[in-house]
Parts: structure tokens; C-alpha cells; sequence
């Protein structure tokens, strides 16, 4: 029973009680043990996103419980959460999420920032992490004077900073050509070896190759685990 | 502190917008304050009337006459007036400080006058309350005094250019500012605002006594006579007044005077008021729709510290001292300004004070609060993924 994330029968309504309702998941049961490389698979619509943020403490799940390290998190206040967030998860997702104007070590210490490191270690642990993705170089720089694959490195970077057990990757490679999608893809394959726990969402069909399990999902619900 | 750190790198980020904001708050202080300090100057000034005996008097203007020269024409005069139980006067008289060539002026209110207008102190006693001991009489000084001598402090002048005639003084209370002494113009209608104008360069007294004891007399000016009678049939007797002394002086009651007051005051104070009161709208409204569009294009940054594990408290409280910072700050510095600038120009014709100051800013802090929440909500709503999404 030693799974990092595991999901019982949650489900999740978007806007419930109102005319625009949106049922994204129903009845999602899923185990993550630690050291998964999974794939979330599905068409557009399907939940995908849904699923990932849930699992990630991003949401709530409207009913269901998530239980992380052997704690039911579900109905957890949005403090607790936050730590969580903090502590043991780190997103990558498709535009980056970085903020443009900043400085790739200002981007990278916002987790080190939220969380109980103190100030004079932070530019280490950004510049280790960023050493890790192989972007130490651009420290300095401005984010929006990147290119796609350095600044998803950098958001890579930023995903592992604080050094946490789960990376929730949203479409990480979409917003990039193959080849440096390949090259991101390396580097999360890199990052599962070393003992991290992967959680993909993509349409890309090479990710598969690179992931111990698929989970195909359709209309909210998992088809094939 | 770390909540502070990262609302100091948002204010340095968007530095402009909050320059903007900044300017924005500067002037709503600015507005709300001066239409404020008008409107209350316009209560104080009616609650004054309502409180004091006032308003049983008929105030007499003597066109043309000055009675420093004629008492008894004056007192001939005074006679026609029928049913008269009380009549005063104030009598007005330039002195000099005996150490330096600094003069002010004295107003002398004749018995019992001083017990029917009584104006609020800022420490000390009215002068009903003191009489003249051993040639020492009791004065009241304007605020503006306050800084030089305190209750109980002696003021030794004199009543004449040539320095001869000696009077000694103790200060026995210091008027609330702003100042009001009883005023009138020479020549002038009698008019409330210069009844009841303000006068930095003013001691009340009572009879005064010089060193000598003897009684010493200024000048009664047309219009600083007062009858305060609790007239029966007051709009006959007055009309009868009015009749008998008709070319020689100008009855007025105080319903009279109020109502001339209430034209003055609409002409004027009540204009400035409102264009500084719609400034004040205005200038509010762009300020809600600025923190709410500065909001909005952070609203990402947010969701992004969401995302890298900050609560959504911690978020707000971003948000918070960030609008704290921009909105205290400006205020403060607008509302010492105001406060200065009146105080130093002696443009007294404004009450600036801090519950006024306190009110605006709340306002303002409301606004703000509606705007950060608004978006706050929607961050919320949306949940961070989307926002980072979306605001790309
Ligand atoms: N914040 C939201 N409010 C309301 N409805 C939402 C929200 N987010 C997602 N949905 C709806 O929930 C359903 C699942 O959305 P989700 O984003 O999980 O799909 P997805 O599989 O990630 O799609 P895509 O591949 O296009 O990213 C969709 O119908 C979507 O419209
Ligand atoms: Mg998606």
C-alpha cells in the first residue's frame, strides 16, 4: 500500500447547478506508485487537465477521496493544500507558466519563496536545479528573451526545485517542435530514473515510449489503465 | 516579510500604473477632504448659531455713524429702540505688546454679553467664569496664540501708539481652531460670515482696566451691537425698530442674517463642494477601474504562485499590501499637505481634519477591496491553470 497519489472514485463537476455544468470526471479510481512515469491520454474535452489538477491539489474533487502518503486530502483546507503543493508536486505545463518579465532565477525561486527555505540559500538551490536542466547560463536573463525549449527547461527547473516527489506535467512538449520536444522528454526521463515520479498529460504519441504506464481516458471516465 | 518582499517587487514592476494610481489617490484625498472641510465648516458654522444664545438677537448696523466719537448720540439712539432688556456691544481696540511693535486686536464684550456667546476652548475657563483681580484682566486668546502662551500666562500691553497707557493681562483660555470672534466690517452689511469670522490676530476680554484702574474704551463699530432679548412679539418689535431707526441703522435678525448666510453659502461654498465632491467621484471611479485593470494583468502572476505552492491567503495578502502601500502612502502625504498648506497660508476658510481623513480613506480602501476582489474571485472561479492560460 505504498502509493504516493491514489484517487478514489473521485469525481468532478465544473459550475455545478448551473446551466453550464460540466461533468469532467466520473468515478476516476487511479494508483500512482512512486517512481510511475504515467501517460494521461484522451481525446480534447476528455478530462485530461481535470484529472491532472485534482491529483496535483490544484482543485477539488467534487466527490471522491484523494489520498496522498496515506492521507485523504479531499476535504484538506486550502493551507494545507498549498504546502502540499509546495512540498511534494511541481508543474510543468504547455505555455511554460513562467513569468515573462522576471528573471529566470526570480521564476525559479518561487516555490523556494512559498516554502520555509531560507533567503540566503535560495539562489544555490535555483542555480543547482537550473544546472540539473542544463540552463545555468540564462540565469540573468529575462524570461521572454528565451526560446520555447530553454523556457521550458527553465520551468522544469523551477518543477524540481524544491525538490518534490511528483512532476505533473501538462502537455509539456506541446508548445514545442519534435525535436526539443524529445529533448524535454529526455530530461523528464532523466528526472524518473533519479527517483522522481512522472504524471503526463499528452496528445504526443512519443511520450509513450518514454512512460511505464498509459491511462486512457474518454468522457471523464478511464477506458484502459 | 516575505509577503511584503514580493508586494515591493509588484510595485516596482508596474511602476507606472501605481504612479498613476498613486495620483489618483492624491487628488480623491485632496477633494473629498476640501468638499469635507467645507461642508463641515458650513455645520460648525449653524451649530454655532443653533448653540449659542444668538439666536434670540437682533443685530443693529448704524449706517454711518461711528460712535467713537459720540457715545451719548449712541446711547440716544439705543433708547428708541422699546422693550429692550438687553443691549450690547463690542468694543474694538488695537494694542501693542510692550517688548516688541507687534500689535493685535481686543475685543472688548460688554457685561453679559461674553455669557451668551460662548465659542468652545481648548483649555482654560470662559470669561464669565474670571473676574478682574487687582487690575489683571482675563483674556481669551486665539489658538493660533497657543504657541506662544499658555493658561495662566501674563501678556503685558498697551493701548496706545505712544506706549503710556499699561494693561496687564492673563491668559485664562485658548480658543478651539478655528477661530471665531465676533467681527463685523465698518460700513458693511452685517454678515454671518464676518459675525462669525475667523480672526488669528484677536484677544476676547471683558471690560478691560488699565494699570491705573481706570476703565479703558475702544471702538464701538457699526454692527458689533447686539440685542439678545427673548422678545414676545419679536417680528413686530423688530418691524417697530425697523421703523423707528430707519436711515440711521440696519435691523437684522438672526433669521435674517441666516438666510443671507444660506445665499452666500450656496453661491459659493456649496459650488466648491460639489465640483470637489464630483472630482472626488470621478477620480474614485478611475480608480477602482485602474486597480481593477492592474489586477487583471496580475491575476496570472498569482496563479502562478498558486501553482508553486502559496495559499489562496497568501495571494490576498499580495494583493492586499500591495493596495495598501499605494493607496497609504499617497494619502498620507496629501492629507499632511492639505493640512500644511491651510495651516501655513492660514486659508481658514476650510476645516481639515483627520476623521475626514479617515472617511476618505476608507472609501477608497473599499474601492480597492471591491476591485482585488472582483478578480480575486475570478482567479477562484476559474482556477489557476485556466488563468495562466488565458492571460498568456
Ligand atoms: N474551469 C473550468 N470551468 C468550467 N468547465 C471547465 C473548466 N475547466 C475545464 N472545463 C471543462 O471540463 C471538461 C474537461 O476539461 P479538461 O481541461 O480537463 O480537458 P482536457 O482533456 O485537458 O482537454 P485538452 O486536451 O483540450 O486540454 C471540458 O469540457 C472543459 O470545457
Ligand atoms: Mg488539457
Amino acid at each position: 500500500m505504498s502509493f504516493i497519489i491514489e484517487a478514489i472514485n473521485i469525481s468532478k463537476i465544473y459550475n455545478e447547478g448551473s446551466n453550464s455544468q460540466v461533468h469532467a470526471l466520473r468515478n476516476v479510481s487511479i494508483n500512482i506508485k512512486k517512481g510511475d512515469f504515467i501517460a494521461i491520454r484522451g481525446r480534447s474535452g476528455s478530462g485530461k487537465s481535470t484529472l491532472l489538477n485534482v491529483l496535483g491539489c490544484l482543485d477539488r474533487v467534487t466527490s471522491g477521496k484523494i489520498i496522498i502518503d496515506n492521507i485523504d486530502i479531499s476535504r484538506n483546507k486550502d493551507k494545507k493544500l498549498s504546502l502540499i503543493r509546495n512540498k511534494k508536486m511541481g508543474f510543468v505545463l504547455q505555455d511554460f507558466g513562467l513569468i515573462g518579465g522576471r528573471t529566470v532565477l526570480d521564476n525559479v525561486s518561487i516555490p523556494l519563496v512559498f516554502g520555509d527555505v531560507k533567503q540566503r540559500e535560495i539562489k544555490g538551490k535555483c542555480m543547482e536545479a537550473l544546472k540539473l536542466v542544463g540552463v545555468d547560463e540564462f540565469a540573468k536573463k529575462i524570461v521572454n528573451q528565451l526560446s520555447g525549449g530553454q523556457k521550458q527547461r527553465v520551468a522544469i527547473a523551477r518543477a524540481i526545485v524544491n525538490n518534490p516527489e511528483v512532476i505533473l506535467a501538462d502537455e509539456p512538449t506541446g508548445a514545442l517542435d519534435t525535436h526539443t520536444a524529445i529533448e524535454i522528454l529526455e530530461m523528464l526521463k532523466h528526472l524518473n530514473k533519479n527517483g522522481k515520479t512522472l504524471i503526463i498529460v499528452s496528445h504526443d504519441n512519443i511520450v509513450c515510449n518514454y512512460c511505464n504506464r498509459t491511462v486512457n481516458i474518454s468522457d471523464g471516465s478511464i477506458t484502459v489503465s | 516579510m516575505k509577503i511584503l518582499k514580493l508586494s515591493i517587487k509588484n510595485l516596482k514592476e508596474r511602476y507606472f500604473v501605481y504612479i498613476i494610481i498613486a495620483l489618483q489617490v492624491w487628488i480623491a484625498v485632496f477633494a473629498f477632504n476640501t468638499s469635507l472641510g467645507q461642508l463641515k465648516l458650513y455645520t460648525f458654522t449653524k451649530n454655532l448659531i443653533a448653540n449659542s444664545k444668538l439666536s434670540d438677537s437682533v443685530y443693529i448696523c448704524f449706517d454711518n455713524y461711528d460712535f467713537s466719537k459720540d457715545v451719548e448720540l449712541y446711547e440716544k439712539y439705543l433708547k428708541k429702540l422699546i422693550n429692550v432688556k438687553n443691549i450690547y456691544h463690542i468694543e474694538g481696540i488695537s494694542m501693542f505688546f510692550e517688548n516688541s511693535n507687534l500689535n493685535f486686536d481686543c475685543f472688548m464684550y460688554s457685561d453679559g454679553l461674553e455669557d451668551n456667546i460662548k465659542y468652545k476652548l481648548s483649555s482654560g475657563q470662559w470669561l464669565s467664569n474670571k473676574k478682574i483681580v487687582g487690575n489683571v484682566n482675563p483674556v481669551i486668546i486665539p489658538y493660533s496664540m497657543s504657541y506662544k502662551y499658555k493658561v495662566g500666562d501674563k501678556i503685558t500691553a498697551f493701548a496706545d501708539v505712544e506706549k503710556k497707557v499699561k494693561v496687564a493681562m492673563e491668559v485664562v483660555g485658548i480658543l478651539e481652531k478655528p477661530e471665531y470672534t465676533l467681527c463685523m466690517n465698518i460700513g458693511g452689511d452685517i454678515d454671518l460670515n464676518d459675525l462669525l469670522s475667523i480672526s488669528e490676530n484677536t484677544i476676547i476680554s471683558g471690560k478691560i482696566k488699565d494699570e491705573q484702574g481706570n476703565f479703558i474704551h475702544g471702538f464701538i463699530q457699526p454692527g458689533r451691537v447686539v440685542t439678545i432679548d427673548n422678545l414676545k412679539n419679536k417680528d413686530a418689535t423688530v418691524l417697530q425698530w425697523k421703523n423707528e431707526l430707519n436711515g440711521i441703522c440696519s435691523l437684522q435678525t438672526i433669521e435674517e442674517l441666516k438666510e443671507a448666510y444660506d445665499i452666500r453659502i450656496k453661491d459659493k461654498v456649496s459650488q466648491q463642494m460639489v465640483i470637489n465632491f464630483i472630482l472626488f467621484l470621478l477620480v474614485t471611479a478611475g480608480l477602482g477601474g485602474n486597480s481593477l485593470l492592474s489586477s487583471f494583468r496580475q491575476i496570472r502572476e498569482y496563479s502562478i504562485y498558486y501553482m508553486c505552492g502559496a495559499s489562496w491567503k497568501t495571494c490576498m495578502s499580495i494583493r492586499l499590501i500591495t493596495d495598501l502601500i499605494v493607496i497609504v502612502t499617497p494619502a498620507v502625504i496629501s492629507f499632511a499637505f492639505l493640512k500644511i498648506s491651510t495651516e501655513l497660508l492660514s486659508k481658514s476658510d476650510l476645516i481639515i481634519d483627520i476623521n475626514n481623513f479617515i472617511i476618505t480613506l476608507g472609501l477608497i480602501i473599499i474601492v480597492f477591496l471591491i476591485s482585488s476582489l472582483i478578480v480575486l474571485s475570478r482567479l477562484y472561479r476559474l482556477g489557476p491553470i485556466s488563468i495562466i492560460r488565458r492571460y498568456e
